[in-house]
Formats: C-alpha cells, structure tokens, sequence
C-alpha cells in the first residue's frame, strides 16, 4: 500500500507541466533518433544527453528517461522498414519484422511491435515498483566490500556480452579499464597516467567516447554502402493507419509471447551486464522453445510470435535495468551506463541510498516511465506514415548528417574541442578494432563499472586496514563470492569436461 | 609494405605495450601497496596491465596465423571528411565548419543539385543550430580569422 | 556554379560573424562599461554546486539590470577543472572574464599544481559555509568525547568526506588532536554519497556541510557531534561542541564560494564588478533562493577582504601538499 502511495506522490512530481512537456518533448526526439539507421538507444542517449543540461534534476532525468524509453520504441521502426536494426537489442526484431514487410504486412508488423513493447514494458515497470523499494532498503548494508563483490560479478558477466572469442573480450575491458584509470585517483587524490597533459587530470568523459565508439564507428559501413553504388532498396508500401490494425486472433497470438517474454526480459534486465540485447535474444530463443510448431509460419520468417517476443523483452529489460540502476547504481547496459552518467553529472548518486535521498526524484522517475511508455505508444501509431519518411532517408544525406551531429554532441558535452578529440579517437579506434574483430561494447561497460570497483576495493582495504578477511566474514559477501566462484568455475569446469571426453 | 603488415599483429602489440606501461608506472610510480593504507593509486591499473599484457600476447601469437586484415579504401571519405573539418574548424569555428562540410559533401560526392542541397542544408543545420546554439547555449568556438574581424 | 560556392561561403561567414562576434572593451568616456558579452566560466559540469552559484548570480544580475552585458556561462570540467582556470587566467577580454571560484576548486587547484592565486585577480566572496562531523545515532559512538576514549583504547576510526575541502579540515583535525595514525580517511563522491555510508555503519564519522546532512539530522538518524568552527551551529546543529570546548584549538577551513578574474583585468573593471556582485548579494532573490535554500548566512567581501581570505586558505592546502 504504501509502495503505491509512493508512486502516486511520484505521479503527482511527474505530472507537473513542465515535466509532462519534457517527457513528450523526450518521446518524440527519442523516437525519431531511434528509429534513425545505426544510431540507436545508445548513442541516442548519448547524443540527446546534453540536450537535458538546462533543466533541473527531476525534469531533466524524467526527459532522459523517456528519451531511453522511446529509443527502444523507434528502434523496432527501422529494423522492420529497412531491415536495418536502429540499435542492438532490434537485431532479433528485423528477423521476424522485415518478413512481413517483406510480405506485404509493414503496417501490421509495426503495430505488434508497439503493443509488445507497451506490454513488455509495462510488466517491466510493475515489477520494478514493487521491488524498487524492497531493493533500496536492502541496499543500505551494501558497503565498500559488498560493493567490490558485486562489481566482479557484474565484470564476468560481461563476458556473456563476447561471443565466440572470450580473449578479446578480456583485452577488450583491459582497455576500458586502463582509460578509466587517467587522471586523478579520487581515493588519495594522487594524479595518475596524466602523461604530462593537464587536459588528461580530470580523465575521459564517457560521452563523447560512446558518440565516437558507436555513432562515428558505423559510418564507415555507411560510406562503404554508399560508395558500392547499391543503394538499398526500399519495399514500396504504403502505410496507412487501417492497415495497422490487427484481428483479434492477430492480437492473441502476440499477447502470450509478449507476456512470458516481458517476464524474462524485466528479470535478465535486473542483471548487471545483460540488458536490453541479450533479453531480446534469450526471449527470442525461448520462444522458439515454447511455440514449437504451434505458429502459422515459422520464427524468422515472419512469425507474429516472434516479433512480439523480442519487442517485449527488449522494453521488459529496458525498465528492469532501472531496477539495479536506481537501487544499487550499476547499469544493466550500455545505455543505462549512459543515464548513470547523466545522474552522477546531476549530483545524484544511484545506489542504496536513492530512494532514501531523493524519494521525489526516484519515483517521479519511475512514475514518468508508465507515462513515458503511454506516450510512447501513442506517438509512435500516430508517426508510423512520418518515421516511415525519416528513416528512408538516403544514407548518402545520413553519413554528412550522423557525422555533424557527432561533432557537436561532443563538443557539447564539455564545450571544448578535448570531447571532440575524444570522439575521434574512439571513432576511428572503433573501426580499427572492428576490422581485428575486437569487440567494442566490453569496453564501454568496463569503462562504466571499472571506477566504482577500483574505488570500492579500495575503500575496503582502507577500512579493514589491509586485511583481505573483509571479503569473507559478511553474508552478503559471501553470497557474491559464491555467484562469482560459479561463474568462473563452471565454464572452465565445462571446457576441461569436455577436453577430457574428447580425449577418451 | 603496409599492405604487408598485419594489423592484428601491431594492434596487440600495442596493448601488450600499454599494459606494460600501466604496470610500470602503477608498480613504481604511483605507488602499490603500503602497509598503513593498503593499496595505493597504482594497485589497481597494475592488475589491469598485467592481465592485459598477458591475453595480448596470447592473442598477439594466435594473430600470426590468423587472416589479413582489409581496410576499405571508402574510409578515406571519412577521414577526410574529418581532416577538412578540424582545418576548417581552426579557421572559421565549428559550426561554420560543419555546414561547409555539409554543402560540398552533398554536392560534390552525391551531387545533388543546388536546389536539393541548399534545402537540406537548411532543413537539418538550422535544427542543428537552433537546438544547441540557440536553445541550449552551446559556446561553439570561433576560429582564428573570425577573431582578426 | 563557383559563384554559388562562393556566395555560400561568404553568407555562412558573416552569419557566423555576427553570432560570434564578442569581447570586453573600454570605452572612451572614461566610465568603465562591458562591451560585448561577458565570458563566466565554470569549472564545473552543468548542476553542480558551482553551477548552481554561477547561474543565480547571472540570472540576478541580468534580472535586476546590475549588469546590461549578457552572460555567456561556460561549463568547462575538462582536466579537474583546470582547463577553464588556465583559459581565464590568460584570458585576453580580461575585464569581461569571469570565474566562478571556490575553496574546493582552490585545493584542487594546488592539487593539479601549475596554478596559484598569483595568476588571478580575486574579486569577491559571496557566501561562506563550515564543517561538522557526524556520527549515526544507532552507532557505536553518541559524542565526541566517546570517540576520544575510543582512540586512547587502541581503536581505528574510519571517517569518510569528499575529495576537496572536507579532506583539508579532515587533515587540520587530526594535526591537532594528534590522532594521524587512528583515523583512517575515506573518500568519496560527494556529500550525500558519504552520509549514505555512515548511515550504513560503513564509516564511523562523516564529514559534511550543514546542508546536506540537514534532513537526516532532522529525521534523527545522525547526530552532530563537532562543530569544526569557531563558534557552535544554529539549530538543528547546536547541539555539537566545538573543539575549544572540548580542551583543544578550534579548528576550520571555511568553504566559501566567490569569483575571481583574469590577472590582467583593470584596477576599474575590478571596481566595477565588486560593487555589481555587492548589489546582487543585497537583493531578496539572492537571500530567498540562494542563501536560504543552502542554508548559508550572507558573507559579502570585497577585493581586498577576500584577496587575503583565499590568500590564507592557499596557504594551507599549500602546506598539506
């Protein structure tokens, strides 16, 4: 009862005019940069980032919120008109979507696509209210030594982001971890890996890093597509609003994917490192499981199931990844790592403390996700003909477009040219790294969670006075240690078990 | 010999390098581990460094079987793109810079018609202009001949 | 076709040149006034303390007519902040550059090194706010003098504060009582990050200014145990000794915020801005959504006054470093 007190009084924050604009002000931008080719809910935050700097805290995480939220609608747009995923998560989303555009059925495809992802995130968010505020007192006893734990755990669940090569995966966070490293060490307040720059004492800033990583890394696939001479072909539907709707049978079939899916994707958004990307997919892969044969056409060829499924789980674990997000501080991806950083750059500190600190902030927050999330639904039925123009941009106008708007969200991010530099450096690192298949979103997380487990580890052994025994002698520590263990040992466990085998 | 060399090779030997680097400076420099304070400021990238140095020469001995890497000669445009800006940028500020970019880009390599180009410029440069310039203040920095005016 | 080209060129030159034109000039009549815009920077990000004070100082002044110039505020945290010290301290439109100073932002200066006072013009200081030590009212100490005790006994106190001013008043404490190797520092974020440890019985004091402490000691969950000031806090903090009172020499190392210049800014310029942020102070604005929402007292000092305020305060930072 009082959690729903609480969330009312969080209505009442985000129902105020000013922040009701923000968030519409937030949907929409957040709709059209998702469903722009390549950009995604990433860099979308990322560039939309700065556009959030001359509000207070509560308007300004309300409209990143609802940019975050909206990003993860338009996102589907794209990868089911031109079977270009707008970002990762919309990759299981162009296998079942672009088949029925490819069928005749584009309007139909982005409707399901919206109501799954209203489901998915609504379920999302049901959750997170009622284990927001259970997480935040527990989150009190997490001190320096339950923090580190838990930063280890959230640093090998990483490597469930790397595909077939973990070794590339671990020099890839090795870097992210060595960039985060620059400038002045907070603990003693030592300066460190400056090189004799005073440019580098305050360290990177992760903005301009991400726009360089993602945003500027995939025009170099652009320029390529565009310099082959084959110009993407369009399918030549058109879209009107009667031809969206489904038939009740339509409907039924998405509604029971979109729920289990929502279910799985808000629990794997709640852990640290999944997100969004590995939700759509696992839902997806479970899907699979579950509708064995009971669909009228197979998954992955424009099966409504399918669709459903991925669109549910990747908003599920969108809302979901608030849950660790606000309650203990970590991100659950990249785009929530993201938000964290707009929250710090506030003065905010997500963690055990927030709802405790700011009870205004965190449930308006959460309040203005279901708003965000109706808004949402309503912006994108009504912009489906509009997107539908956006996103046939040619990529001949996008590559000019995507790269000016590099340029100044990274300038903007600190207003001098050093976020600039930062940028290219990781645009063109991106490519480099591309091209020896070395992968880039390890990274940009490690980069994110590296600081608090430094700082925690630390801040540890300054309590106990050097002794390692404050790892071991806590409950929750321990719980961790175990979590860790098993997520270490069991895959090498594996791999000896089957090295043996192979040998007999 | 560039196309010879693979990238591979010299991109993990460069980590491996820079994970000696932070172990050197971390051990000596900034300091490990004291007896009163525990770990000092360069515990933590010294861990760092060594684990990396360790994967990149795992990966750096694996990468001489493993293929050539290509780069696309398309990414010129891009670093061009990037060249003439930064120029440009020095000289007459950023935004200007941009939006010249902008023009001979869709001019002179999709070769739009004037019409086309002008209107588009317009469209997207002036949201550009108006969301961060006049919206959210952004001070976009000035060039070297705008301050001799 | 080179025509339009050229045309283009030209149009996006002037256009520039118009929006970017500025700069701080004297004029002829010999009354000193701000010519173009005035430049303020921040060496901070957007929201923070920093922020906060800068951009009620220019919404003020702007507001009430004190200064006709615009602002233009630049928020420049790159390199800890030294970025935007260095481009002000060097800056050419001297009498129209402006930075937005305070104690942290001294100490983290004379941290980063290549900076002193000497490369600036200080001008005024607008607010000043002190330190108290907290510990959590479910905890293992209820006074100061229990904690003392406890240090006499063997005990290692773990207390936590942030990285600048709080860890200067932290250092000055422990010179005084003598305690160097029992009171072990932990650093974190920011204020609230800090509190949130102790309330966690993480650390066993926390360090911190009134303001954000205020809710907690209000709800009862901490209590203040030491005013680090010469004289004891208004309510709800005046219930916490001072040093003297306890048997030792007060200790204190106010934060206070203020606004420092470029170091070739003129003897008029100098003038003129000390009397215009004398008259942003005085207004109800100030008082109403400045002070009163920090809960600080107004402490209005002129050039010379806070010249020889932040003159002492370097030298101390300066002596730990």
């Amino acid at each position: 009862m009082e959690t729903l007190s609480m969330l009312m009084e969080g209505f009442s924050v985000a129902l105020s005019f000013q922040n009701i604009l923000a968030a519409l002000a937030g949907g929409i931008l957040g709709l059209i940069v998702g469903a722009m080719p390549g950009i995604g809910s990433l860099a979308g935050c990322a560039l939309l980032l700065p556009l959030t700097f001359h509000f207070n805290p509560t308007t300004a995480i309300i409209m990143l919120g609802s940019i975050y939220y909206a990003n993860m609608f338009g996102g589907a747009f794209s990868a089911i008109l031109i079977n270009i995923p707008g970002d990762a998560p919309a990759i299981m989303t162009a296998l079942d979507g672009f088949s029925m555009t490819k069928k005749g059925h584009p309007g139909k495809a982005l409707f399901i696509s919206n109501y799954s992802s209203f489901v998915g995130g609504l379920i999302g968010m049901v959750i997170l209210v009622f284990l927001g505020p259970a997480l935040a007192s527990f989150g009190l006893n997490f001190g320096p030594s339950e923090m580190t734990m838990l930063m280890l755990v959230a640093m090998t669940s990483i490597s469930w982001l790397v595909g077939d090569n973990p070794i590339t995966g671990i020099i890839a966070s090795c870097l992210g971890m060595m960039i985060s490293t620059l400038g002045i060490d907070i603990v003693s307040g030592q300066i460190r890996y400056n090189f004799g720059s005073i440019w580098l004492l305050g360290g990177i800033n992760f903005i301009p890093l991400v726009i360089g990583f993602i945003g500027m890394t995939q025009l170099f696939d652009l320029v390529k597509q565009d310099m082959s001479g084959e110009k993407l072909s369009y399918v030549d539907a058109k879209i009107r609003f009667r031809d969206t709707l489904l038939t009740k049978d339509e409907l039924k079939r998405a509604t029971r994917p979109s729920i289990t899916a929502g279910l799985m994707g808000t629990f794997v958004g709640f852990l640290p490192g999944a997100g969004a990307t590995a939700a759509s997919f696992l839902a997806y892969a479970a899907e699979k499981k579950i509708s064995n044969g009971k669909t009228l056409v197979p998954l992955g060829e424009g099966a409504i199931e399918g669709l459903a499924a991925s669109e549910s789980a990747n908003n599920g674990a969108a809302a979901g990844a608030f849950g660790p997000l606000l309650a203990l501080g970590i991100p659950g991806s990249g785009t929530t790592a993201v938000l964290l950083g707009g929250l710090m750059m506030w003065g905010l500190n997500p963690g055990p403390m927030l709802f405790t600190t700011n009870p205004d902030f965190a449930w308006g927050l959460i309040a203005s996700l279901f708003i965000s999330n109706i808004l949402s639904l309503a912006i994108s039925l009504g912009c489906i003909p509009w997107l539908q123009k956006i996103v046939r941009v040619p990529i001949g106008v996008m590559i000019p477009s995507i790269l000016m708007i590099c340029f100044i969200g990274a300038y903007s991010t600190s207003n001098s040219m050093f976020g600039v530099v930062i940028m290219l450096i990781g645009g063109f690192l991106g490519y480099i790294f591309g091209k020896c298949s070395l992968p880039t979103s390890p990274l940009l997380l490690a980069f994110v969670l590296s600081s608090t487990l430094e700082i925690n580890l630390r801040r540890a052994f300054l309590t106990s006075n050097g002794n390692i025994a404050v790892f071991l002698k806590r409950p929750i520590t321990d719980v961790f240690l175990v979590i860790f263990l098993i997520m270490v040992l069991v895959p090498v466990g594996r791999a000896i078990y089957k090295k043996v085998k192979e040998n007999k | 010999m560039l196309q010879k060399l693979n990238w591979r090779c010299v991109l993990f030997l460069v980590t491996a390098v820079l994970g000696i680097v932070w172990v050197v400076l971390g051990f000596g420099t900034y300091g490990f581990w004291s007896e009163a304070e525990g770990p000092g400021a360069g515990f933590f990238p010294a861990i760092i460094g060594c684990v990396l140095t360790f994967f990149s020469i795992i990966e750096l001995i694996k990468s001489f079987s493993s293929d050539q890497v290509k780069f696309d000669k398309e990414a010129l445009y891009i670093v061009g793109s990037v060249a003439g800006i930064l120029i440009l940028n020095f000289l007459i500020g950023l935004f200007p810079a941009l939006v010249i970019y902008y023009v001979v880009w869709l001019k002179f390599i999709e070769k739009y018609p004037w019409k086309k180009v002008i209107l588009i410029t317009i469209v997207y440069g002036g949201i550009m202009y108006g969301v961060f310039s006049l919206w959210l203040k952004v001070p976009f920095p000035t060039g070297i001949l705008l301050s001799w005016l | 076709m080179k025509k339009n080209v050229i045309l283009t060129v030209l149009v996006f030159l002037l256009a520039a040149t118009a929006v970017f034109a500025q700069g701080g000039k004297e004029a002829d009549d010999g009354q000193f006034h701000i010519d173009g815009n005035v430049d303020f920077y921040v060496s901070s990000s957007s929201g923070g303390g920093s922020d906060i004070i800068t951009r009620t100082i220019t919404d003020i002044a702007s507001k009430n007519g004190i200064v006709d110039a615009p602002f233009i505020v630049y928020n420049q945290p790159d390199g800890n902040g030294q970025i935007s010290r260095r481009t002000v301290s060097t800056a050419r439109n001297a009498d129209s550059t402006l930075l937005c100073f305070s104690s942290g932002d001294l100490t983290a200066m004379i941290q980063n090194g290549g900076l002193t006072l000497d490369d600036f013009r200080p001008l005024v200081i607008l607010a000043a706010d002190k330190h108290l030590c907290f510990v959590n009212a479910d905890g293992k100490y209820s006074s100061f003098e229990e904690i003392m005790q406890a240090v006499q006994n063997g005990q290692k106190i773990n207390i936590g504060g942030t990285m600048s001013d709080e860890r200067v008043v932290f250092n000055m404490l422990c010179e005084e009582l003598g305690t160097k190797d029992s009171f072990t520092y932990i650093t974190y974020g920011s204020a609230s990050e800090s509190i949130a440890a102790l309330l966690g019985n993480h650390v066993d004091i926390a360090i911190s200014k009134p303001a954000a402490a205020n809710q907690y000691v209000v709800a009862g969950d901490i209590v203040p145990v030491l005013a680090l000031s010469t004289t004891r806090f208004s309510t709800p903090f005046d219930t916490a000794p001072t040093l003297s009172e306890l048997g030792y020499n007060d200790v204190e190392y106010p934060m206070w915020r203020g606004v420092i210049g470029a170091k070739n800014m003129s003897d008029e310029a100098v003038a003129f801005w000390a009397d215009a942020f004398k008259k942003v102070s005085e207004t109800e604005d100030w008082q109403k959504n400045y002070l009163e929402r920090n809960l600080l007292v107004s402490q209005y000092m002129g050039p010379e006054e806070a010249s020889a305020v932040m003159y002492e305060a370097q030298a101390a930072a300066q002596a730990q470093n």
